[in-house]
């Protein structure tokens, strides 16, 4: 049995995991070894409206959180690539990004659906890509709900596109690092789908 | 007890945007607050956010109402770029801007179309020593004989969707 005076030792280091999201550099630092490592940019497309709510998750919030629990969730796994999460302009599109799945980013409401549509259908007429789009910023679960699925009907019927839906996140709270740790189990599921396919699609040429 | 009221020429800018800032609402309409995290633009001017028409840029000026008028003009660019900086956006939303002055700035007009301008009428009295604003009510009419252009310069969504598409995404 441990020595009970290591408890609040524990116990401490226990909240400080749980809260670890709100210490967050300026740049998320990307571990640096000798062995050089792969570096797999995530492409964020930011559908943020002008009246997106203060107490809503805001972008670079997400961006920094989101970069810094993917690269903590996937540091077991030696031949995983360090992750940079970076918003993409659109007018220069994300040709430049290595691979086809590309995070939408979008505030909960008409402005955002549409804001978030048009940069699917400028992003989708580049090249064949996969979208994950969540969205914040909801007064409600049944606004939420509502946001996606007009904007998932919308790119299925007129793009012809099948959007994941990575739901609805709120601003950090007592919630916030579980919500956080299961978006980036579900990025990190589909970017791996992804380039699964995109690897089977190589050998398959 | 009697009131001394008179109207006032001199006023620091500070107090007058103290003023502003308390009578946002009677101004813009309920919703409207500060654009937070924005750096200082300009003592007489004022970032804000509209929930019904997006970002507005308040100039002001007790007395000139052509100074009021270009030191917006001059910042207007900067609230739009420096709002899709902090939102991180790929594009710049219009800025609208508000030209609070006791008389419409003369010109004002040549620019309506290049850039949605409109002007409300205020005037700066002093209440006992304290300093108090009246303003105006927009007469219909005289919005009606100026032609100024209120409107929002179009956004990319609305560049690139085509009439299914507007239908579509009309409502949630």
């Amino acid at each position: 049995m441990h020595n009970p005076a290591w408890r609040p030792a524990r116990l401490h280091t226990g909240r400080l995991a749980s809260i670890q999201h709100h210490f967050i550099d300026e740049r998320p630092a990307v571990r640096s070894t000798v062995k050089p490592r792969v570096i797999h940019s995530l492409p964020v497309h930011m559908a943020v409206a002008a009246g997106h709510p203060a107490n809503a998750l805001q972008p670079h919030y997400l961006v920094d959180a989101l970069t810094r629990q993917l690269n903590t969730q996937t540091s077991t796994d030696t031949e995983h690539p360090d992750w940079q999460l970076e918003a993409i302009p659109l007018e220069h599109g994300a040709s430049n990004f290595d691979q086809g799945l590309i995070l939408v980013f979008a505030t909960a409401n008409l402005e955002g659906v549409r804001l978030a549509y048009t940069g699917i259908k400028k992003l989708s007429a580049i090249s064949s890509r996969q979208f994950g789009v969540l969205f914040s910023g909801a007064s409600d679960r049944d606004i939420a709900h509502r946001c996606q699925k007009r904007l998932a009907s919308g790119a299925r019927q007129f793009l012809g596109i099948h959007l994941h839906e990575l739901g609805h996140m709120l601003a950090p709270g007592p919630e916030f690092s579980e919500d956080l740790a299961r978006l980036a189990s579900e990025v990190y599921r589909l970017w791996r789908t992804n380039s699964m396919h995109n690897q089977l699609e190589v050998t398959h040429t | 007890m009697t009131l001394q009221i008179h109207a006032v020429s001199e006023i620091d800018s500070s107090e007058l945007q103290s003023l502003v800032v308390d009578n946002l609402s009677a101004l813009l309409g309920e919703g409207a607050r500060l654009v937070e995290n924005m750096p200082q633009i300009d003592g007489c001017c004022l970032a804000t956010s509209n929930r019904h028409t997006g970002p507005v840029l308040l100039s002001f000026d007790a007395v000139d109402p052509q100074r009021a008028l270009l030191t917006g003009l001059a910042r207007a660019d900067q609230l739009g770029s420096e709002i899709a900086k902090l939102f991180m956006q790929d594009y710049q939303p219009p800025a609208e801007l508000v030209v609070l002055a006791p008389e419409a700035p003369p010109g004002m007009t040549l620019f309506g179309g290049a850039c949605p301008v409109s002007w409300r009428c205020i005037q700066v009295l002093s209440v006992n020593d304290e300093f108090g604003m009246v303003i105006a009510p927009v007469v219909a009419e005289a919005a009606a004989a100026a032609p100024i252009c209120m409107e929002r310069r179009p956004t990319i969504v609305e560049a690139v969707l085509n009439p299914e598409e507007e239908q579509h995404f009309s409502q949630l």
